[in-house]
């Protein structure tokens, strides 16, 4: 007996249709999942269906909730349905809680039992392992982590025992050891409570983890559906075949250069001023070579992105050295030479490009800076546009009419205008669709096999550096804990923290 | 599409009155100041299409010339506001730390100045004269300006685009030049343009109380104010420049805020 | 987090101590920077008369010693005779006048909030509708309608024409506060309407909204509950230095309608060159104008949860 039935769901905005017809049922004690890249329209038809983003139209031949009410054609029983019986998780933990309101009295805003709330709310807090709940009731949002905070979401949604509980990228956002204790949360509830659980995700590890049914979806349709074994493991589905194609897989290693390039010895750099001061990142040592990937990977907040910076020579260093192709370097004497050698990729290729200049534009200045090369500068443009194969159209357009892949070779273009030695890629392909993704990092493995860069590549995403690296350094709260050889480290982590973070890491079954 | 249509509404008018006003020493039908105090105050006709005030001076010429000066101070004083403040807080932003921090101190503190009444106080005290009408109302303009150049510069201080310019080599000047200021050149205008009618406004304030433009120049403010004295017998005198300030500021408000709707609407992450 | 509280309002007294120090001082050089005295202009008063004059007032010695002989005497509460009222103090003045300015004040404030506050949720409940561009419209003609031609207007209108309501005096004639407030605090309604509407439109685009959607919540619980919190922070951190347009606004409502407040005596103190009269009031003007802002920060402070955070 299926507890939400739709059939043939239509979506459209402002007269432009954007979902045409999808049909999903859920069961009591079952996890419904939709897998697609972003604008697919995975969340736009839950939003819909519920009516949660006004503006939005949405049809359906039948969208029924318990065999009983129909979700489209009464809006009132809707909301009614929304207050006791389906619970829904946004993917901003951020953002989805109100930050003027206590979490006790968001949680218990809605509630319609007849214990006292607080005592509700203490109860809920503890269902999804918050410590001490009664010590948090008062507490706002901001005063949660990101984890934490969808913990604190996830049990508003619970407030009433709904039976269906919606997650829209519950994980997204969040760290991989706080992903893989959110989805064995929502695991244990469904099982506990017999919630019936749809999940929207992109991500195909965590939707091969949870779900029991999954559909694939593009530009607005279904194009597959199946069970998770069925459809990873043998997809037959064209498009499911070349989403499962494009996760990350192991390459193969290169030789590195004997040499380090860079060489960083016992690092230490502060962030903040005052009494809020301290050592972001504390006595690392650290090597990059020509020809090689060195893969950096921690938790958000764990330093990287500062130690990267630091060593390009962004930000100042309190203590230990950096040697750079034999001199020494020091922030506030960096010397022209070193500037242009020592490059920087971006997580958001948008906001790293600046939205007043062409590709031209932003590929034309740091030529004109650096470059010594005799050809006229329309030439030189046009051969680094070649490079990381951008269309030479498209060298007229501006950051916003560009796609996400292509303002991400637009970003590393730039870098390698200054004819590089190292590159630090920051997260730079976290932000981008897996197909994207793939496309990136294969851009990056010809560049480091052709042009002799050493790259640091920094991410939380394991199994991008464990396909892209030669070697792993792991980094917790400032330090390395462990590096070593990619293979050797995913093997047999050696130091307690890499062996819970590559626990946590979930695979797709093949 | 009702939006559209009152910008272009707006736009022409503004561009109307704007036209006749700074050609009123060609336009208007009469000396502003020359005087009939035979004739006195006349309701509107068609020699006197706007009337006449007890003088007996053509009420269309005097609003014509009023306006000129009106708008020369609103402009003049703008661009007082202006410079102070985009580089008041340009520095303060792109250079940080100690140095935003006590210049932004400053700011602060004028804020909570009553600055109204040091205007007030200083064109007694120091008579009347045009220059000094300017420097003070643009002073007190400045402030928010420089306030806003100054959050938006911080912001775009931090984008990753600019990292990106000091990490490709650009000197601190060329980022400024380059990729802040152009970036808040959004803000800026907008802000320009609502900064216009709240300098005309505080001009014609001013005259309102008498301290403003002087006899026998006139503007706007002025001839309310001396509208508001003989209303229950002439009510056009205090009814067409009235309507004539109320339209400019109405005018240019609506624009600055289409500009702003637009701006930010149209640029993702440009001025954020 | 209290103490944090504590440590703020004592950082902000002290620097508005300073700042009343300096407001003293630039309108201290400011008149004396004046060309002629109080008792220049007068013709009948001879030679002899104006030096007896200017050494009763202390106008003849150094203005170093003016100024804090000045000071001195202003610690104590006492500012002084006037100048041009022979006979009654500065303090005596100001206080004649301020209940009616205060009274007027609050009365404007207060049908600005109410009225400024719903028309801007009304307007941000639907963007576009009839109800929000009307809304709008209004408060756009609002903010360029200054008080100095709405007053005449509604004089004209209400006063001459209708002869409905009384046009000059306060708390005279039955309903003469009316027109003043009306005139005093249209600005402000249109303004603070605007700022709740983008307030409540930049809330409501939030992800929490959604949030309180999925909840069954009703618009109007959405509202009120969620969004309105966030949305009166810009309308508190308006209505701060909104005090100083206030007085502004006092000096033109009061002339207009013949209310005998402080306003009202600024401006005629400062063309008679009242010299205490201007000091004492521009003091207080400043000290009102720093209490409000310090006012405003503590209610975001209240209001804001994260504010509060980042104090302590």
């Amino acid at each position: 007996m299926s507890l939400l039935a739709v059939e043939k769901l239509c979506v459209s905005i402002a007269g432009q249709p954007l979902v045409h017809g999808i049909s999903m049922s859920v069961e009591r004690g079952r996890c419904t999942a939709i897998i697609g890249e972003s604008g697919s329209g995975k969340s736009l038809s839950l939003s819909a269906l519920l009516g949660l983003a006004p503006g939005v139209v949405a049809t359906a031949q039948r969208a029924c909730f318990d065999q009983r009410v129909e979700l489209l054609a009464n809006p009132e029983a809707r909301r009614a349905l929304l207050a006791r019986q389906i619970g829904w998780v946004s993917q901003e933990p951020m953002s989805a809680l109100n930050p003027f309101k206590t979490v006790a009295a968001q949680i218990t805003e809605a509630y319609r039992g007849a214990q006292p709330p607080r005592q509700r709310a203490a109860q809920l807090l503890a269902e999804v392992g918050i410590r001490d709940p009664q010590q948090r009731l008062d507490d706002y949002p901001h005063q949660f982590s990101g984890g934490m905070r969808q913990r604190v979401a996830i049990a508003m949604a619970l407030v009433n025992d709904p039976a269906l509980l919606i997650c829209d990228e519950p994980t997204t956002a969040l760290d991989v050891t706080v992903q893989a204790q959110i989805l064995a949360l929502l695991r244990q509830l469904q099982q506990q409570r017999g919630l019936g659980l749809i999940l929207v995700s992109h991500d195909l590890a965590v939707v091969a983890a949870v779900a029991d049914r999954v559909h694939v979806m593009r530009n607005g349709e279904f194009v597959d559906s199946g069970t998770p074994a069925q459809l990873f493991g043998e997809p037959a589905h064209p498009y499911t075949a070349s989403l499962v194609a494009a996760l990350p897989q192991p390459q193969q290693r290169r030789t590195a250069a004997p040499t380090p390039l860079l060489c960083a010895t016992q690092l230490q750099v502060w962030r903040g001023s005052g009494r809020r001061a301290r050592a972001v990142v504390d006595g690392v040592t650290l090597s990059v070579a020509r020809g090689e990937i060195v893969g950096l990977v921690g938790e958000s907040g764990s330093g990287k992105s500062t130690l990267g910076r630091a060593l390009l020579g962004l930000l100042p260093v309190a203590a230990g050295t950096i040697q750079f192709a034999g001199q020494r370097l020091e922030a506030n004497a960096v010397t022209a030479a070193q500037r242009a050698a020592l490059q920087l990729v971006f997580q958001d290729p948008l906001a790293s490009l600046n939205p007043r200049y062409s590709v031209y534009q932003t590929l034309a200045e740091p030529l004109q800076l650096h470059s010594r090369q005799p050809q006229p500068l329309a030439q030189q443009v046009r051969r680094l546009a070649a490079d990381v194969e951008l269309p030479e159209r498209l060298l007229q357009r501006r950051p916003s009419q560009l796609s996400g892949g292509q303002r991400q070779r637009a970003a590393i273009a730039r870098a390698l205008a200054c004819q590089p030695q190292l590159l630090v890629a920051d997260e730079a392909v976290s932000a981008l669709d897996l197909s994207v993704q793939a496309d990136i990092l294969r851009l990056l493995q010809k560049l480091v096999r052709e042009q002799q860069l050493a790259v640091l590549f920094i991410s939380h995403d394991l199994a991008v550096v464990r396909a892209i690296a030669d070697r792993v350094a792991v980094m917790c709260d400032g330090q390395l804990v462990e590096q070593g050889d990619t293979a050797t480290l995913w093997n047999a982590p050696r130091h307690p923290y890499s062996q819970k973070l590559l626990g946590a890491v979930l695979s797709v079954p093949s | 599409m009702t939006g559209k249509l009152a910008t272009s509404a707006a736009l022409w008018l503004l561009a109307t009155i704007t036209a006749v006003c700074l050609l009123a020493p060609w336009l208007a039908p009469y000396d502003p100041s020359a005087q009939n105090l035979l004739l006195g105050a006349q309701p509107p006709s068609l020699q006197h299409w706007l009337g006449t005030d007890s003088f007996g001076r053509d009420l269309l010429s005097r609003l014509l010339h009023g306006g000129r000066l009106s708008m020369l101070i609103g402009l003049c004083a703008t661009a007082v506001a202006l410079l102070l403040g985009v580089s008041w807080g340009a520095t303060a932003g792109f250079v940080g730390g100690r140095t935003d921090a006590l210049m932004m101190r400053v700011v602060d503190a004028l804020y909570a100045l009553p600055f109204v009444m040091f205007v007030v106080l200083l064109m007694v005290v120091f008579g009347r004269s045009l220059a000094l009408l300017f420097i003070a109302i643009g002073a007190v303009e400045w402030l928010t300006m420089a306030r806003i150049v100054r959050a938006q510069v911080r912001a775009l201080k931090q984008s990753e685009f600019v990292e990106a310019a000091r990490c490709i080599g650009l000197s601190n000047r060329q980022i400024l030049w380059r990729h802040v200021l152009p970036n808040c050149s959004g803000p800026i205008i907008v802000y320009t343009t609502l900064t216009i009618p709240s300098v005309m406004l505080l001009e014609a304030f001013l005259s309102f109380l008498g301290l403003g433009v002087q006899p026998p120049q006139s503007s706007w403010g002025a001839l309310i104010s001396q509208g508001v004295e003989t209303m229950e017998e002439y009510p056009w005198l205090l009814l067409y420049p009235a309507a004539a300030l109320t339209t400019t500021l109405l005018c240019l408000n609506l624009l600055g805020d289409q500009l702003r709707d637009w701006l930010e609407n149209s640029s993702p992450g440009g001025a954020a | 987090m209290n103490s944090a509280l504590l440590r703020m309002i004592a950082g902000r007294l002290a620097s508005a101590a300073l700042l009343l120090l300096l407001v003293a001082a630039v309108t201290f050089a400011l008149i004396h920077a004046a060309p002629g005295g109080p008792f220049a202009s007068d013709r009948a008063v001879s030679a002899e008369v104006e030096a007896a004059l200017n050494a009763q007032y202390r106008l003849d010695q150094p203005l170093p010693a003016q100024f804090f002989a000045y000071l001195g005497q202003a610690l104590q509460g006492n500012f002084g005779p006037s100048y041009r009222y022979p006979g009654r103090t500065v303090s005596e003045l100001i206080i004649a006048g301020l209940p009616a300015t205060l009274e007027l004040a609050c009365y404007a404030l207060l049908l600005a909030l109410l009225i400024g506050i719903v028309a801007g949720s009304l307007a941000a409940r639907r963007p576009g509708s009839a109800a929000d561009q009307l809304s709008m419209g209004l408060a756009l003609l609002g903010i360029c309608l200054p008080a100095f031609v709405l007053g005449p207007l509604l004089v004209l209108v209400f006063g001459v024409y209708l002869e409905w309501l009384p046009v000059s005096g306060w708390g005279e004639l039955a309903g003469d506060k009316w027109l003043p407030t009306v005139t005093l605090a249209a600005g402000y309604c249109a303004y603070i309407a605007r700022l709740t509407r983008a307030g409540l439109c930049q809330q409501l685009s939030q992800p929490y909204i959604i949030t309180a959607r999925s909840k069954g919540l009703s618009e109007l619980a959405i509202i009120v509950h969620h969004a309105l919190r966030g949305a009166l922070l810009p309308v508190v951190a308006y209505l701060g230095p909104a005090c100083a347009g206030l007085i502004a606004g006092s000096f033109v409502v009061e002339t207009i309608f013949q209310i005998p407040g402080i306003g009202r005596f600024y401006i005629q103190a400062a063309f008679n060159r009242d010299y205490t009269l201007i000091m004492a009031l521009t003091l207080f003007f400043a000290a009102l104008i720093i209490f409000f802002n310090l006012l405003a920060d503590l209610v975001a402070l209240w209001l804001d949860p994260r504010q509060r955070e980042a104090l302590s």
